[in-house]
């Protein structure tokens, strides 16, 4: 191995490696980046690269109720469907992984099938069934829709915690007196915390960035920050939409950074742990 | 300690006696899953403060009437009383037994006090009344200190202590132990043998106590059931097991056993029978009246004697060394018998003076007739 590692052309192999990497990252990062300068443009509508630089975009931003109704909606109908998905996430995982019923492994597919399917399908579908019961154009409408595509996330992460260990901790509990509601109180829901507070952000962050199903369900009183942006895009194109846009991409990161804490916390909470 | 607990609904139960333990019955119990049978019909009496071990290999059935007596499989037939009370309907969490898995099933996430005073905090105890009883099981296995730790913090003999601490820390009359040294390297393991034994002198509840290791079962239990493809083998006191196995698995399950097939049966005299042998010899030996069938004759290694020692007993043979080892305070042969009978293990005490006999030696062997016992097949 050390031999190969210090022959010349291995070295330059490993150092075209390393490049090819490098661009990847950059392929992959720099056409998201390229909206942060646009943000700061003194243009009065959107172009690359900008001609100056200002913080007008930023300014009228903040004065847009356009945006303050949306990004009220956004968290109106991001906190309460990220809410749903993880009680209802937490509570498949726990009978697929936990439970004795039959077929878990085709429960355990179907529960995945909302995030893998296309939401094109899932919106035409809801459409007329929300139509039809009243609920398109309101909060409850796109709340329910939100949490049945994020319930996957909460259902992944959630099963991830309950498979790394064994349920001897759930019986031990219950030898010693708790029933099962405190079993999972005091004993379950303490191991997978971890799991159901990232589970949680990640369906907060996909209702926040989610466009179709808003474009279908919601109406110009709940309409969301994404919605909102699709359609100033369609109209004006002014660079309030990248200002708009970098705020969205702040509060997205912020909340993934927090998501990648609460793993790290709990890895090193639950080192040397006794696994079976 | 009384007064407080007995405003608690549940202060009734934990106040038994610690000197009395619970009575144990199995009353033909059996489960099925589907088709597949893995405990035949069981029954089995185990006496208030008896440590009853069982032992198997895997799959032998052990863990799975430990887990109909915990509450975790229900069993398909049959009826399991503690205090004469069939429990078999009542859900874990209200059965009041101690249970000390193999892995010990600490939390993580809560500190060793946290752990012990867990069971207390089901049973709503007050926090004053949980401290205090905390303390005290702490002080029981000697970790006064490290009440405030993590488990993950503690060594793998320290966790084993506070899991017994936590599973007695509510007074049960009855302790579960699930292969708890299975963990444990030897040396630790020998040593927390020793302490499971004082505790449950100490504490006096009944306990039963599933292993795969012979030694620690012999060591601990004061029963010992022998169990086998879902069926219990033979029932006794460790040493009537060892000395008077009923069968070849029990004969070889519990330490070692040359056994010896037998052709015919030839007389019978009292407790005594004389038999020929599948290789030609004419042997006596006991026979327990509870075995049917004699088909072998067990001899354990050491009660074989070798040189003058053997000649004038019941059997006396000239056998040839084949093999002879010296293992820490013991000489071990194997040696031939004349016929086609093969080889016996032999164990004799290695003392200073007494020579190993070399390989090829023609050597005699004797041993008297309640040195052996007749078992049957398996």
């Amino acid at each position: 191995m050390s031999r190969v590692a210090s022959t010349p052309l291995w070295r330059i192999l490993s150092a075209g490696i390393v490049a090819f990497a490098v661009l990847v990252l950059i392929y992959l990062v720099l056409p998201t980046l390229v909206i942060v300068p646009l943000s700061f443009s003194s243009d009065t509508f959107l172009r690359f690269p900008p001609s100056g630089f200002s913080l007008r975009w930023y300014e009228s931003f903040a004065d847009s109720t356009d945006y303050q109704l949306a990004i009220l909606n956004s968290l109106k109908i991001g906190v309460p469907a990220a809410l749903l998905a993880t009680v209802l996430g937490v509570m498949a995982a726990l009978a697929v992984v936990r439970g004795s019923m039959p077929f878990r492994r085709t429960l355990a597919a179907l529960m995945i099938a909302p995030l893998v399917l296309p939401q094109i399908v899932l919106a035409i579908g809801l459409f007329p069934l929300l139509a039809k019961v009243g609920l398109v154009g309101s909060y409850p409408g796109i709340v329910a829709a939100h949490a049945v595509v994020t319930i996957p996330l909460v259902f992944i992460t959630v099963s991830a915690a309950l498979r790394s260990y064994a349920p001897t901790f759930e019986l031990a509990a219950m030898t010693l007196g708790a029933n099962p509601w405190r079993t999972f109180r005091h004993v379950t829901l303490p191991m997978i915390r971890p799991g159901v507070i990232v589970g949680f952000i990640f369906a907060l962050t996909f209702s926040f960035d989610e466009l179709i199903l808003a474009m279908f369900l919601t109406s110009p009183t709940t309409r969301t920050v994404p919605r909102l942006l699709w359609e100033q895009l369609n109209f004006q194109m002014t660079p309030i939409i990248a200002a708009a846009t970098v705020v969205i991409l702040t509060v997205t990161i912020g909340l993934l950074c927090l998501a990648v804490l609460a793993g790290a916390s709990a890895r090193r909470r639950m080192a040397g742990t006794a696994r079976e | 300690m009384n007064a407080l607990s007995a405003s608690h609904p549940h202060g009734a139960a934990m106040d038994r006696p610690s000197s009395r333990g619970a009575r144990v019955e199995f009353d033909r119990v059996s489960k099925d899953y589907g088709e597949l049978t893995v405990l035949h019909e069981t029954s089995l009496k185990i006496a208030p403060g008896e440590l009853f071990a069982l032992i198997g290999p895997s799959g032998s059935g052990k863990s799975t009437l430990l887990g109909i007596l915990a509450g975790f499989v229900p069993p398909t037939y049959g009826a399991v009383r503690i205090d004469g009370t069939n429990i078999v309907a009542v859900p874990p969490y209200r059965r009041n037994i101690g249970m000390v898995f193999q892995n010990y099933a600490l939390f993580p996430h809560i500190s060793v006090a946290e752990n012990i005073g867990f069971p207390l905090k089901m049973r709503g105890c007050g926090k004053a009344e949980i401290g205090e009883r905390v303390k005290k099981a702490l002080a029981m296995v000697r970790l006064e200190a490290l009440g405030e730790r993590r488990p993950a913090q503690l060594s793998g003999g320290q966790q084993q202590r506070v899991a017994l601490a936590r599973a007695a820390v509510y007074d049960p009359g009855l302790l579960l132990m699930d292969e708890p040294l299975g963990a444990l390297d030897k040396n630790l393991r020998e040593e927390m043998q020793d302490e499971i034994k004082r505790f449950q002198r100490a504490f006096g509840a009944t306990v039963l106590y599933v292993t795969h290791d012979q030694q620690e079962a012999a060591f601990l239990a004061d029963r010992l059931a022998v169990m086998r493809g879902g069926m219990l083998e033979q029932i006794g006191t460790p040493r009537q097991l060892y000395e008077m196995p009923c069968t070849h698995f029990v004969a070889s399950f519990l330490g070692e056993a040359s056994l010896l097939p037998v052709a015919e049966l030839l007389g019978r005299d009292g407790q005594e029978v004389r038999v020929r042998t599948a290789g030609g010899l004419i042997l006596r030996a006991l026979a327990p009246s509870r075995v049917s069938e004699r088909r072998a004759v067990c001899l354990r290694p050491e009660n074989i004697l070798v040189g003058a020692e053997a000649r004038g007993r019941d059997n006396h043979f000239l056998g040839v060394v084949e093999e002879a080892v010296f293992t820490t305070g013991t000489l071990r042969y194997r040696i031939r018998l004349p016929g086609t009978d093969g080889v016996l293990t032999v164990r004799v005490p290695s003392r200073p003076g007494i020579e190993l006999l070399a390989p090829g030696a023609s050597v005699d062997i004797g041993w008297d007739a309640s040195m052996a016992v007749t078992i049957s097949e398996d």
